[in-house]
């Protein structure tokens, strides 16, 4: 998995997510949530887009991440999130936990 | 469901290291190909449903690569196969790993965020995922000693 982040100086951050977000990689991702969040940006967007696949383990860094953000007072939210992780997301009923829109810039105006 | 013929299958050996996720995946691609071929005038399953199926293989698969091998050997490996039926699609994977033990309920109870993360970083979600996902999730453990999980999923039945 690959992930770029895009840090503004206004406090919101958007993590782009390539590959699997998996067991494999779950640990690499709660890490770059963490270090994002430690930044001082507590706005996050993940952006799902390039997202190939979403496992129980990669949902656990995404719940993580969550906790983080908004104990700090803020939030992380998913952005453009592919079929398989919606049908995840729904599974567990995480859908409810996570505000989840349709383009990166609907969930930053939505800040 | 109905056992009787095999319409489509494909079948690999997953080695149980960092590339088998890789395997496990491709595989899946290959099988919604051989799926695909055989639906004749049939509907194809959609997206959603496809993405349940491969849910369900992947946590199963996971728990494998991740646990079934603490002490390895040269080669551990796991087979996994996927088989196309007139109303239903199955996945088989065999290990001959530990013996699994089923934890005594199905679905954990996380009772804090905290814990909800690290029950799901570290699998502990992945069988109760297997049973949302798919109709049939069964393990035995074989008179040679592997480990032999079988999922099953029922076809849409409707007709293009």
């Amino acid at each position: 998995m690959d992930s770029m982040v895009d840090l503004d100086p206004g406090g919101t951050a958007v993590i782009h997510i390539r590959g699997r977000l998996d067991f494999l990689s779950a640990a690499g991702a709660r890490q770059r949530f963490s270090d994002v969040i430690e930044g001082g940006h507590r706005r996050l967007v993940v952006d799902l887009d390039g997202l190939e696949f979403l496992d129980s383990s990669g949902l656990g860094a995404l719940i993580g991440g969550l906790k983080a953000a908004r104990q700090t007072g803020g939030d992380l939210r998913l952005a453009r999130a592919p079929e398989q992780a919606k049908v995840i997301l729904s599974l567990t009923s995480l859908d409810r936990v996570f505000r989840s829109y349709g383009t990166v810039e609907e969930a930053l105006a939505d800040y | 469901m109905v056992a009787g013929h095999v319409m489509g299958a494909v079948e690999v050996v997953v080695p149980v290291d960092g590339q088998g996720m890789d395997v496990v995946h491709l595989l899946l691609g290959r099988f919604w190909e051989v799926v695909t071929l055989a639906a004749g005038d049939r509907a194809l399953p959609t997206e959603t449903w496809r993405a349940e199926f491969a849910i369900a293989v992947v946590e199963i698969a996971a728990n494998i690569v991740r646990y079934a091998y603490p002490n390895r050997v040269d080669g551990p490996s796991f087979t996994l196969a996927l088989r196309l039926y007139l109303d239903h699609i199955e996945a088989v994977l065999t290990d001959e790993g530990i013996a699994f033990a089923p934890p005594a309920e199905v679905a954990p109870a996380a009772v804090s965020v905290d814990e909800l993360a690290v029950d799901l970083l570290e699998g502990g979600y992945g069988l109760w995922l297997a049973h949302s996902a798919v109709d049939e999730v069964g393990h035995e453990r074989t008179a040679d000693g592997a480990n032999r999980w079988r999922l099953a999923k029922r076809l849409p039945l409707e007709v293009r």
